[in-house]
Formats: structure tokens, C-alpha cells, sequence
């Protein structure tokens, strides 16, 4: 499904983050990615999705090249931002479930007039995740999804993902909050120094 | 690029960008346009192919305009004409005039807007100008770089949702550019709102006696800048 090889990236003028990476997710995998503040969880998610580009080494998914980011992905892989600002669009809910609905025309209206900036951060990243059940066709590279939700959206969360394992694409999940015992993750990998070890 | 003074970047970008409404001399504004140019490849190691990019991307606006000079100006001699239309000496001059004039515009204001708030700070700190005109104006500076990059950030998320904005219907692209619009210049405003809060968070306007953490003094070569700048209105002006 999704293929790293001997990848190599290093932020402008800044140690080298990833050297001869390698990481292979056949579909159906459920992986939770592990590790401290800064080891490189984020980057790695935005190197799948051809947000940033490594110096070296070669992505694909399913089959596909990836050099740069391109609409055509979202055919099999949804990415949901750590910046819940990156995964909202226009000033309300119902604006952003309205550019949804251009992509996916099937979705029910939705009619929040409430603006993006009466609301908390949580309800906002609530918000940002509603679109996630309609979703389930689609490999899930999540960053962080569980942050700054309350128990009650974290336990609602956590009953989707263990829907979503269900499904056959499969997801890469990174969140700090989940214990691996709570979901039944295929591999649970944790990154240090640019190094993939089993946790 | 030798550490200058903030107060030495804003004034080299001020100087050029007005001697070339102050001269008419076509060599002159190459000049200025070439040492606007070679500072905007030094100013924050920016490079030049990112400059020469900030000028490619800026040529179908300064070209439509030299265009529209070219084909309305009438003055001097006609060097090419068919039918109604026609090219004269004048327009020629005035269409190389303009293009000059705004490319360095644009090289300086790019240049200026990389100038962080503290920059912007310490510049006018030196001058014992009030902080809030520092605020205003590295705001002001940053507000079309900072539209621009929340667009760009927009249209990566369009991308995210399967959204490529340039193969939409023509009716949709309006309703998503327009809901994009709106959402950015309501994001600049939002984070000025949030920056002066953490502004005065951080005791910014209080009164009494301040300590400044910025602050920097004018060394030899912010003299030389000013030296070679007023050698260059000299020679422009002359």
C-alpha cells in the first residue's frame, strides 16, 4: 500500500532527520506511530503525502510515484493534519462541510452558521473530524488526532478507529494520549533518531 | 551579507524603491533594479533563483501594463504601425520606464516583508519612534505576504480533500476562491487581533522604564550602506 525506501530528508540547514529510511505498510495494517516530541512522526506523514520532499530515496503508494502532493491521492489516502487549522477551510462549519460536498457531493447539508472563531480549539478539531466516517474506503494518516479532544470526543473517537480497523485500507496513526493495548494495532513502531524499532 | 542594522534594510529598500519614481534615466533604473536584485538574493540568504522567481511570477502584470503603454502612448517618433495601432519612441521608453519601476518595487517589498516584527522593532526603537507604529508597519508589510501564504496553505488542503482548484467548473472555482478569500483575510485579521493581544500579554505599551531585549547599534557597515546610498541618489538624481 504504502512504500518508503532508502528516504533522506533533513530540514534546510538542520541535522538530517530521516537517512536510508525504509518503511513498508501492506493494506489492512493498523500502525501506530510512537516517539518523542521533534523525532520526525509529523514530517514523515507530510514525506507520504509529497507535502515536504525528501533529498533522496522513493515514495509510492499503491503503485504510484509520489514527487509532490496531488488531488488524484485522495483516491486512496486521507491525511489529517496535526494543525487543525490545515484541516478546516473557509469561516464556519458550514462552509467547510460545503467544500467537502463539492469532492463528495453525496454527503448530507449541514447548517452551522456558528463561526470557526466562537468556537474552542476542541469543538473545532471536532468539527474537523466529522468528516472521518465517510471516510472508511480510504488509508487514514492521522497526526494527532486525540489531542486537545475531551474524554467523551477521545471515547467516540476511539470507537471509530476500532470501526475503521475493521475496514480493509488499514490506517498510520500517530497520538501520544493511546495506550496500544486500547485498539488491536497490527504493529505499534515507535521512531528515534530517524530509526524504526517494534515498541 | 554583513550583519546590518533593521533600520539599514528598511532604508535600502525605502531608497530604491523611491529613486526609481525620482529618475527617468532607463540605464540608471537597470542599475537600481540589478543592486535591488543582488540584495534580495543576500537579504536572509533568500538566493536568487528565488528572486528571479518573484520577478517571473510578477511579469504577467508588469508586461500587461508595458503593453498597455505601448499600444496607448503617443509621443515622438512612430518606430512600427498597422492599421490603428502603432508604436512610438515614447511608448517604448515609458513601457521599459514602467516594467523597471515595478519589478524593483516588488524586489524591494519582497525584500522588506522577510524583515521580522523585532526587526521592525529595533528599527524604530533606534529612531524613538512609538513600538505601535513598529507593529502597524510590519503588519502592514506582511499582509500580502501573509494572504499569500494562507491561500497556498488553502489550496494544499483542497488537495488533501481530492480538490485540484484549476479543474473545477467555473461556477464552483468562483464559490471556492470566494469562500478562500474571505476565510484569509479573516485568518490576517484573527492573528493580528492574537498577536497584539501577546503583545501587551508581554507588557508591550505599558509605561515606566522599558529593557529592551532587541537591541542593536549601528556598526561600520550600516555606515558604508548609507555612504553608498547617498553616492546612488547622488548619481541618480545628478
Amino acid at each position: 500500500m504504502i512504500k518508503l525506501d532508502k528516504l533522506q530528508f533533513a530540514y534546510p540547514g538542520r541535522e538530517a532527520l530521516f537517512c536510508n529510511f525504509s518503511l513498508h505498510i501492506a493494506r489492512g495494517e493498523n500502525i501506530l506511530l510512537m516517539g518523542e516530541n521533534g523525532c520526525g512522526k509529523s514530517t514523515l506523514l507530510k514525506l507520504i503525502m509529497g507535502i515536504l520532499i525528501p533529498q533522496a530515496g522513493s515514495i509510492d503508494i499503491n503503485g504510484k510515484a509520489i514527487s509532490r502532493l496531488q488531488a488524484e491521492m485522495f483516491t486512496d489516502v486521507y491525511y489529517h493534519s496535526q494543525s487543525t487549522a490545515e484541516n478546516l477551510l473557509g469561516i464556519s462549519p458550514e462552509q467547510d462541510w460545503d467544500i467537502w460536498r463539492i469532492c463528495m457531493p453525496d454527503l448530507p447539508p449541514l447548517q452551522e452558521n456558528t463561526l470557526f472563531t466562537e468556537l474552542s480549539t476542541g469543538q473545532q478539531k471536532q468539527h474537523s473530524q466529522r468528516i472521518l466516517p465517510y471516510l472508511m474506503d480510504k488509508f487514514w494518516l492521522l497526526d494527532e488526532p486525540l489531542a486537545s479532544l475531551d474524554s467523551d470526543a477521545q471515547a467516540d473517537l476511539c470507537k471509530l478507529l476500532e470501526r475503521k480497523m475493521l475496514s480493509n485500507p488499514g490506517m498510520l496513526l500517530i497520538a501520544h494520549e493511546l495506550k496500544h493495548e486500547m485498539l488491536p494495532f497490527t504493529r505499534v513502531l515507535t521512531l528515534k533518531a530517524g530509526v524504526l524499532s517494534y515498541a | 551579507m554583513p550583519k546590518l542594522h533593521p533600520l539599514s534594510h528598511i532604508l535600502i529598500c525605502l531608497v530604491l524603491s523611491s529613486l526609481v519614481f525620482a529618475c527617468g534615466k532607463l540605464y540608471i533604473l537597470c542599475l537600481i533594479l540589478g543592486i535591488s536584485l543582488l540584495y534580495s538574493t543576500l537579504r536572509k540568504a533568500y538566493g536568487i533563483r528565488k528572486s528571479l522567481l518573484t520577478l517571473w511570477k510578477s511579469l504577467p502584470f508588469v508586461l500587461s501594463v508595458a503593453v498597455l503603454q505601448l499600444i496607448f502612448r503617443r509621443e515622438g517618433d512612430i518606430l512600427w504601425s498597422y492599421s490603428i495601432l502603432g508604436i512610438t519612441e515614447g511608448a517604448l521608453y515609458w513601457a521599459g520606464l514602467i516594467s523597471l519601476r515595478f519589478l524593483t518595487v516588488i524586489l524591494c517589498a519582497k525584500a522588506l516583508s522577510r524583515s521580522s516584527f523585532p526587526e521592525f522593532q529595533a528599527a524604530f526603537a533606534f529612531l524613538r519612534l512609538p513600538e505601535e507604529f513598529a507593529f502597524m508597519l510590519s503588519y502592514g508589510v506582511q499582509l500580502i505576504p501573509a494572504f499569500g501564504t494562507m491561500l497556498k496553505g488553502f489550496m494544499r488542503s483542497l488537495r488533501l480533500r481530492g480538490i485540484e482548484p484549476t479543474k473545477l467548473p467555473w461556477s464552483k472555482r468562483l464559490q471556492v476562491y470566494r469562500t478562500l478569500a474571505v476565510s484569509a483575510l479573516a485568518g490576517i485579521v484573527t492573528n493580528s487581533q492574537s498577536s497584539a493581544i501577546a503583545l501587551e500579554l508581554r507588557g508591550f505599551r505599558s509605561s515606566g522604564k522599558r529593557s529592551y531585549l532587541y537591541k542593536k547599534s549601528v556598526g561600520l557597515a550600516d555606515a558604508c550602506i548609507f555612504a553608498g546610498l547617498i553616492l546612488l541618489i547622488y548619481f541618480s538624481l545628478a
